[in-house]
């Protein structure tokens, strides 16, 4: 009996934490977006309009599909990129010699740092005239102006994906890394005996068992880039125009720049329904490979 | 097929010594066992034949080529791993076929020679197989004929059978032999099982701390042990070791004094017999006399260990007779089974 | 040969030491990469003039990081308002966390194998869905620009992931531990507080690094939900945009006190926080 009381008891913060600020305010962002409220004319929920948010963004809206359009382009690069390049630095600095262990440690710091600091200091570094990026370009290639870079739409894109790869990357390189460490060694010794060479061996041997975990990885960094918010405020605020206008800034702007609250949640929720899809192929994913 | 040598081979990590100093020369066809107890030295050789490992000093020549620093890939060597070390994405065709890929073999050519090789270990039936969907014995088959199928100079082999069940190891073994004998290749076998050693070699190099300790056919090795370490680690059940007294031709042991057995001066010695060597008598017909403190039947002897003043001697008889704890029983044995070796050194003494 | 030995020589195979160029390129791009840290932080410690030049070697001058303590800045109240609701945020979500996860550990629950996952999940939603309900909440119950909103909605996703992560520490605690102090006499709550909790330490401790690098570096939260009095680092950053222009040497100096715990444990964070992360991945 006293087991009963004990084994809830213990769960019952836990879960009254979440019941007030995840349960609560996903069933109440729900109800809002079936509602049509302006908060900037009346401090109430306004009437019932059952799907027609819904129905207006999809059909209707072409500022939502212009940032769905964004918000695309940033995510399959970004995911892309994230991959290769944290694999490329897996193989380079696997090992536990003290310089790939220091190398892994500062590397990080860049994941470990707040991402709106990172959208601003980016920001710093690429400001035209004063960014170092701006002062290294002018030295390299004589006859370059202050060259725009977060003021021009290709280039703001650019900078906002490759900013986004420097702050993930390393945190999939550590995933990579230890999936790399766990194949094992007879297999890599038996490729270099039957005569393969060290590319050979990669790309023939190491990446096929490999698959799972790149296919987890792809699955979190898509996860993870569809719901980046902080370094678009800070660092290109949506521009320029709304060139960078990714999905959950535009939320944002609706919500607490126009106030339109209804619309705006239930441009949270398609959001949210991509995601919550994503989770479940993931948790899919993860079920299988459970023992 | 090619001469392997060995030449003042050295593998040192720091402080450590792996292999220490050793220079041998295998025969062209020849099957050479490195036996040995974990951490002698056998895998870490092994490796540096295979070129997963450098060593830190000496050559190693195969055939006409100094090999020392060569890539594994440029040895011309196949290997055979303990976990078998098979490919868990590829079929099993394409597991036993990669070798040949690797060379640029064309593909119907590669599909043909890996289905050749696999009729030969009984394998034709699993060519469609992944890795995991096989026995132990099955996957050992596969690493076998991943080896065959390119005909290299060399076979390495470490421990392939360790992780088999005891009857699949004794049909692998028989195998493994045949296999062998027909294709003629020179085969370096790593073990630390002293029967497969017996069964499947020409010659044995038995190796302690990194140092060969004898090199020599299983017959050498077994019935004339130069030291006390391969003495001990020959034959199941292990020989009987039993501190004595060399002084005049007579040996002062366990309380009597022998005659007859041996010969000349040494002061402090160990003497040697195999349990097959010595004979349960009557106690005034014994050499030394015991009393009996256990028996064990294996099922095909009786393993009788008496106790003969404190040192524990084990005799194997005919595997119906039985006898009371406790009854004092004499032991004989003769001067031909009878292996004396320097106390200090551990070095064989007589006979010569 | 264990598979710890790929990690000695590269799992592309490399024998023996490693190839020169293979060292060169590990410097290259360690130092690439790592560059615009070092740069952000010498920004705060240079002299205003120097901050929009290349100029690497310089003077380092407090200047900036005082003048951002006084206002319009206040970076000395909002260094504090992070440490509060880091703090406050900390001390409730980890006994609730660990309390809850020893729970999924050792009872079942309907819906048993599901609940990891739902904990998981969580971190896969959206902040912006859940804002905007708290945000009206927090408004109708006057909380608005309050540490104490920030820390409850700093839980909201803490908490969930904390619990995961613990749980799986426990997981990997046989159960024989408290069964044996109970019998020795204990109550299970005195078993688990006095056997099972210094155990798993390393565990919780994974934990704690993990929510405090979350809950230190939170902006978007702390962006809707504050005004002026209850405004953390990450968001006074955004202050130092003014009509003027950008007063970057202002802000690299507020990103140095956003950055310093995280350069101070470091080697833990790495030991932990990834550690927390990637086993979540991977498993």
């Amino acid at each position: 009996m006293n087991e009963r009381y004990l084994k809830y008891g213990l769960l019952a913060p836990a879960l009254l934490i979440c019941a007030v600020t995840l349960f609560y305010p996903l069933v109440q962002s729900m109800m809002y977006s079936l509602h049509d409220w302006q908060m900037s004319r009346s401090t109430v929920m306004g009437a019932f309009v059952g799907v027609s948010n819904y129905v207006d963004l999809v059909l209707h809206d072409p500022d939502f599909m212009g940032s769905v359009w964004v918000t695309l382009i940033f995510t399959v690069p970004s995911v892309l990129l994230t991959m290769i390049i944290g694999l490329a630095l897996a193989v380079l600095l696997a090992g536990s010699g003290k310089l790939q262990v220091n190398a892994r440690m500062l590397l990080v710091i860049p994941f470990a740092m707040s991402p709106a600091l990172i959208g601003i200091s980016w920001r710093f570094m690429l400001s035209p005239e004063f960014g170092i990026v701006d002062i290294i370009l002018k030295h390299l290639v004589p006859g370059m102006g202050d060259t725009p870079i977060l003021s021009n739409a290709a280039w703001a894109m650019v900078a906002l994906i490759l900013v986004d790869v420097w702050h993930w990357t390393p945190y999939f390189m550590l995933t990579f890394i230890g999936a790399l460490a766990s194949l094992p060694q007879e297999t890599l010794d038996a490729a270099q005996v039957d005569g393969a060479g060290s590319g050979r061996i990669f790309f023939e041997i190491v990446l096929p068992q490999l698959k799972p975990v790149l296919a987890i990885a792809i699955l979190l960094k898509t996860i993870f880039s569809l719901k980046m918010l902080d370094q678009v405020v800070t660092m290109t605020a949506g521009g320029p125009g709304s060139a960078t206008e990714t999905l959950p800034y535009l939320v944002y702007t609706t919500a607490f720049r126009y106030y339109d609250i209804g619309y705006a949640s239930a441009m949270a929720w398609l959001l949210a329904i991509v995601m919550i899809v994503l989770a479940l192929i993931y948790s899919r994913f993860t079920m299988e490979r459970k023992p | 097929m090619a001469v392997v040598r060995l030449v003042n081979l050295e593998k040192r990590w720091g402080d450590v010594v792996g292999v220490a100093n050793q220079s041998l020369e295998i025969n062209d066809g020849e099957f050479m066992v490195f036996l040995g107890p974990s951490g002698c030295g056998k895998t870490t050789t092994m490796r540096m034949v295979a070129g997963l490992e450098m060593p830190s000093a000496g050559e190693i020549w195969i055939g006409d080529h100094n090999v020392t620093h060569a890539l594994p890939k440029d040895r011309d060597v196949a290997m055979v791993f303990q976990n078998y070390g098979l490919y868990p994405h590829m079929t099993v065709r394409d597991n036993i076929a990669y070798p040949l890929k690797v060379r640029g073999t064309a593909r119907a050519a590669r599909a043909a020679q890996a289905e050749e090789v696999a009729r030969k270990v009984e394998l034709e039936q699993l060519l469609d197989r992944h890795p995991r969907e096989l026995s132990g014995g099955q996957r050992q088959r596969v690493a076998l004929a991943r080896a065959i199928v390119r005909r290299p100079q060399v076979f390495l082999m470490d421990e392939p059978l360790s992780n088999l069940d005891a009857k699949l190891r004794s049909s692998m073994r028989a195998e493994i032999w045949r296999l062998q004998k027909e294709l003629n290749v020179t085969t370096i076998y790593v073990t630390h099982d002293q029967i497969e050693a017996m069964t499947l070699a020409h010659r044995v190099a038995v190796m302690n701390k990194g140092v060969i300790q004898q090199l020599g056919t299983p017959e050498e090795v077994y019935n004339r042990p130069s030291n006390l370490f391969v003495a001990g680690f020959m034959g199941s059940p292990p020989m009987n070791l039993l501190p004595a007294r060399l002084t005049d031709s007579v040996i002062d042991i366990a309380g009597k004094k022998l005659t007859g057995l041996a010969n000349g001066s040494h002061g402090d010695v160990v003497v040697g017999v195999r349990p097959e060597d010595v004979a349960l008598s009557s106690p005034e017909m014994g050499l030394l006399t015991g009393q009996v403190y256990m028996f064990e039947l294996t099922g095909e002897a009786v393993l009788i260990t008496a106790d003969v003043q404190g040192q524990k001697v084990c005799v194997r008889c005919e595997r119906s007779l039985r006898c009371e704890i406790g009854a004092t029983v004499g032991l004989t044995f003769q001067r031909e089974h009878l292996h004396v070796f320097d106390a200090q050194t551990g070095a064989r003494l007589q006979p010569d | 040969m264990k598979a710890r030995d790929a990690k000695q020589r590269g799992a592309g195979g490399a024998l023996g030491g490693r190839p020169r160029w293979q060292t060169v390129l590990i410097w290259v791009v360690t130092i690439i990469w790592f560059a615009p840290v070092v740069w952000i932080v010498a920004t705060a410690f240079k002299p205003r003039a120097d901050v929009f030049s290349l100029t690497v070697f310089f003077k380092p001058t407090l200047d900036s990081l005082l003048a951002a303590f006084s206002p319009p800045y206040l970076v000395g109240e909002r260094l504090w308002n992070s440490i509060v609701v880091t703090a406050g945020t900390l001390a409730i979500a980890l006994p609730v966390s660990t309390a809850a996860a020893y729970a999924f550990s050792r009872y079942r629950f309907p819906g048993g194998q599901a609940w990891p996952l739902i904990l998981l999940a969580t971190q896969f939603l959206p902040p912006v869905i859940i804002v905007i309900p708290l945000f009206v909440v927090f408004k109708n119950l006057d909380l608005l620009d309050t540490r104490l909103s920030l820390m409850i909605v700093n839980l909201s996703f803490i908490v969930p992931y904390a619990t995961w992560m613990i749980k799986g520490f426990f997981d990997a605690l046989p159960p024989d531990m408290e069964e044996a102090a109970m019998i020795d006499g204990a109550s299970r709550l005195r078993a688990i507080w006095e056997v099972v909790v210094p155990v798993a330490l390393p565990g919780i401790a994974a934990a704690a690094i993990f929510s405090f690098v979350v809950s230190w570096n939170e902006f978007f939260f702390a962006l809707v939900l504050t005004r002026d009095h209850a405004v953390t680092l990450p968001v006074a950053l955004m202050s130092a945009r003014t009509e003027q222009g950008d007063a970057w040497d202002i802000m690299a100096s507020m990103g140095l006190f956003i950055i310093a715990p995280m350069l101070l444990i470091s080697r833990f964070v790495q030991r932990y926080f990834v550690k927390g992360l990637v086993s979540g991945a991977v498993r």
